[in-house]
């Protein structure tokens, strides 16, 4: 008798705690949209039916802050910053400007642009956009408080003037060949919408409207109805979903759940292309380059610039592309992707193990010595980089240390700059190699290459010379002192890939792996 | 007397409680702050602005540039007001966020346990009686397999079987039961199954064991010599007796799940506690991690409190003090 009691006290407290899950799980939406909207499209999300037109994405990791101007995620940026918000030009799938929230623009002298804006434009929230939301923009990311991350890339942005209500003047310190690069990356925030909720809450003037984000599960987007292209636009919701795994992703894919898998590996790439029903789509050419930052100054027998010619030699790109790459790779010849500007084959250390011995062998480290690798997890194939170069500096008497480590710890000790070397992989913004040589190489100036003055000079100038002709050499000698020296040793250039399913069509990448997707139709 | 004993029980159990959940605040707040990686430089990330002022002023806004002391009894002072903070990440409320992953996760942890139970008391005990014949043999087979297979290779299967080849539930997501029921269960089955497949093969072998070792005692005996029928004696005397440590087991397995059902949840989208925890220690979102093991301590107190009070519900031999 006691025990039908208790048992029916536990069912009781079940059925109780049932109910209150499904109530407590109202409250599931962050922000956004009215409750009927959430409540439909959430249904939509979860049985992948209705008569809307759902793009699904899937990433490899949750996008837990929507401001543009601090989130540097690649999940973000490839799905959200394009499709939400929009910059006032911005890089297409051939590298070219294409016009976004500017109609054109003009280089008025080496230090002056102006813009005319695109009238009639709304933001979600409503307002109208106009000159002072670009003015704004740009306010924001210089003031520091905001720690936007772009503050870097506009340190030389002397003054940003409304004009009008549809023209703005930029004003430079000093010429900046990579300006307009760093424009096509620059999303344009609205004035009037709270900076506070900016990170919960985006209001941009893309094609696709935030409606909500439930953490780990789904971020819901919609077609903004009062788009200023919004003819082009036929996908009516956009639902971005996080996988931890992607071979899960992978089998939603082939359940038919998941349209379109973001910044996929050439691994993933061909699990897809041989599944029914599943493609995927590459860039023209890549800007994403895997490199190995190299700590000259932590470990001194890496500071011997002959101890690290050897171990390059030592380095079989060719077989890590064939093996690991499945030869969709292209092997670097240089700092710089060989779609950049000034790019120029430099590197003069071609895979020679018996040529690594020797040289090895008139150093004082002969007898070898060990060094710690970071690499970040979950990245299979730099893992396997690391793992063939292991086995061939082993033949050397070097022996490397793996250190696998979770992306906050992996930050800590690339920005801390405490490694003998580290795997980064970085996509090139723009055409320009100044972006580059001033997010990379200008960073490791206290580090690395303080004892490199000449490179350190020639970023400095490389970022202000506007003939092309003097840029040109700039560029080519920053890359032979590169090869030379090695504070960043560049292996591999890797295609930019997505998954698909068959029916998506009109997906626009660029060489920097950012999505377009307002012309995006389901079949 | 009952009520009298289990209100003063309580009392005391929830004075214990307090000393344990300050010791857990102490030591997670102590060990996150400890572990390698910087919310900080999360914050600023590989391309901001590395200057140390920039550094200084973002520690300033999260808070952490305060002595370690110091932010603890500011956190714990606002906890006890209700205010669990916010995200690092985002500026969303931690309360809301953890309160949102609760119910996801209780759901399905509630579902599976069910699940495991119901089959684990017939099987455990079916095992038992017949202990040695070919049915037990396979019986500990399949729990055996069970508890040997990974729930994510179990989880892939199931959605290559169900979603891929038949189609018949969805892969992946979450909708909450009031929204749509249909649905909610169509979703959770595979979650379930999953975990309650494991938990069951757990269950079983205790149930087996427990029951054998009953089955074997003297007062069996004696009720068998009294002429008890196998079913009084099966489902009467052997279960009752079983059932006050399984109790213990299912309480204690239950307070694991709470934050243990990681593996699951990514495999099938079903968002709960455990990967949001997970995640936010992949973040270093201290008030997230902090709030959501505070969760968990308080979860597995209240449980234990809970599981000694139905023992004596089962048992009154058992006396709370």
């Amino acid at each position: 008798m006691k025990y039908t009691k208790g048992l029916a006290a536990f069912l009781a407290v079940v059925m109780i705690t049932s109910s209150m899950a499904g109530c407590g799980s109202k409250k599931e939406e962050q922000t956004g949209a009215a409750p009927e909207k959430q409540e439909e499209q959430q249904q939509e999300v979860a049985t992948g039916t209705g008569d809307a037109k759902e793009l699904v994405i899937g990433i490899n990791g949750d996008i837990d802050d929507f401001n543009p101007q601090t989130n540097q995620v690649l999940n973000f940026i490839n799905t959200m910053l394009f499709n939400c918000f929009e910059c006032l030009i911005h890089l297409d799938e051939n590298m070219e400007y294409a016009m976004d929230l500017a109609t054109e623009y003009e280089m008025v002298d080496e230090t002056t642009y102006v813009f005319k804006l695109r009238e009639g434009v709304k933001f979600h929230n409503g307002e109208d956009f106009t000159a002072e939301d670009v003015v704004y923009t740009f306010q924001y990311i210089q003031d520091e408080a905001n720690a936007a991350w772009r503050i870097t890339q506009y340190t030389t942005l002397e003054s940003v003037t409304a004009d009008n209500d549809y023209q703005v003047t930029f004003k430079l310190s000093v010429p900046n060949p990579a300006f307009l690069d760093s424009l096509a990356y620059t999303p344009i925030l609205c004035k009037s919408a709270d900076p506070a909720t900016l990170s919960i809450t985006p209001v941009g003037t893309g094609a696709f409207q935030f409606v909500s984000w439930t953490p780990n599960d789904n971020i819901t987007l919609e077609r903004f109805a009062d788009y200023w292209d919004a003819d082009k636009v036929s996908v009516d919701k956009m639902i971005i979903k996080p996988f931890a795994d992607y071979s899960v992703a992978i089998t939603n894919m082939e359940a038919g759940t998941l349209d379109l898998l973001s910044t996929l590996s050439v691994e993933n790439a061909q699990v897809i292309e041989s599944k029914n029903g599943l493609k995927v789509i590459q860039a023209k050419e890549s800007n994403k380059v895997e490199e190995i930052e190299i700590g000259r100054h932590n470990e001194e027998a890496l500071r011997d610039p002959n101890v690290i010619k050897a171990m390059m030699m030592a380095f079989n790109a060719d077989l890590l592309n064939e093996q690991v790459y499945n030869g969709m790779g292209k092997v670097a010849t240089s700092c710089f992707p060989s779609g950049v500007k000034y790019h120029k084959d430099v590197y003069d250390a071609p895979y020679d193990l018996e040529a690594a011995k020797e040289l090895l062998s008139t150093t004082d480290y002969k007898d070898g010595f060990s060094f710690d690798m970071y690499i970040l997890t979950g990245y299979a194939e730099e893992e396997k980089a690391a793992m063939i170069w292991q086995a061939d500096l082993a033949q050397l008497g070097i022996n490397m240390n793996i250190q696998k480590c979770e992306f906050s710890v992996w930050l800590d000790t690339y920005l801390n700059r405490s490694y003998d070397m580290i795997v980064n992989n970085y996509s090139m913004v723009g055409t320009d190699p100044s972006t580059y040589c001033s997010i990379i190489l200008a960073q490791l100036s206290d580090y690395q290459t303080a004892d490199l003055p000449r490179l350190n000079e020639l970023v400095e100038a490389g970022s202000k010379e506007t003939d092309d002709t003097k840029r040109a050499a700039i560029y080519e000698e920053i890359q032979t002192i590169i090869a030379e020296s090695y504070p960043v040793f560049t292996y591999i250039e890797v295609p930019q890939l997505l998954g698909a399913m068959d029916r998506v069509e009109g997906v626009e990448l660029n060489n920097m792996g950012h999505m377009f997707l307002k012309n995006v139709s389901l079949k | 007397m009952r009520i009298s004993s289990i209100v003063k029980y309580c009392i005391k159990r929830l004075a214990m409680a307090v000393i344990v959940l300050f010791l857990v605040t102490v030591v997670v707040f102590t060990a996150i702050r400890l572990a390698p990686g910087d919310p900080v430089i999360a914050k600023i990330g590989p391309y901001g602005d590395q200057s140390q002022e920039n550094y200084d002023r973002i520690a300033a806004s999260l808070g952490l540039d305060k002595p370690i002391p110091t932010q603890y009894f500011i956190w714990i002072g606002d906890c006890l007001q209700g205010d669990f903070g916010v995200s690092l990440r985002n500026n969303a409320d931690v309360g809301e966020l953890i309160g949102q992953k609760i119910w996801v996760s209780l759901e399905l942890i509630i579902v599976a346990l069910l699940l495991a139970v119901c089959m684990a008391i017939p099987l455990g005990i079916l095992s038992a009686i017949k202990k040695g014949s070919v049915i037990d043999q396979i019986l500990t087979v399949f729990s055996s397999s069970a508890l040997a297979m990974p729930g994510f290779c179990v989880g892939l299967l199931l959605i290559v079987i169900f979603s891929v080849r038949l189609g018949v539930l969805p892969p992946n997501g979450y909708i909450s039961f009031a929204e749509n029921p249909k649905q909610n269960i169509r979703l959770l089955v595979m979650p379930a199954i999953t975990l309650g497949l494991f938990e069951m093969a757990v269950f079983t072998r205790f149930v087996r064991a427990e029951t054998i070792g009953i089955l074997n005692s003297n007062f069996i005996r004696t009720v068998k010599a009294k002429g008890l029928s196998k079913t009084k004696i099966y489902f009467k005397h052997a279960l009752k007796n079983t059932l006050v440590t399984f109790i213990t087991v299912i309480g204690s397995e239950f307070g694991t799940l709470l934050g243990g059902t990681i593996i699951t949840e990514q495999l099938f989208g079903w968002s709960g506690l455990g990967w949001f925890i997970y995640q936010s220690v992949m973040n270093r979102d201290y008030p997230v991690v902090q709030a959501g093991v505070l969760f968990v301590a308080v979860s597995f107190v209240i449980i234990n409190m809970v599981v000694d009070i139905i023992y004596t519900m089962i048992d009154p031999r058992i006396e709370l003090n």
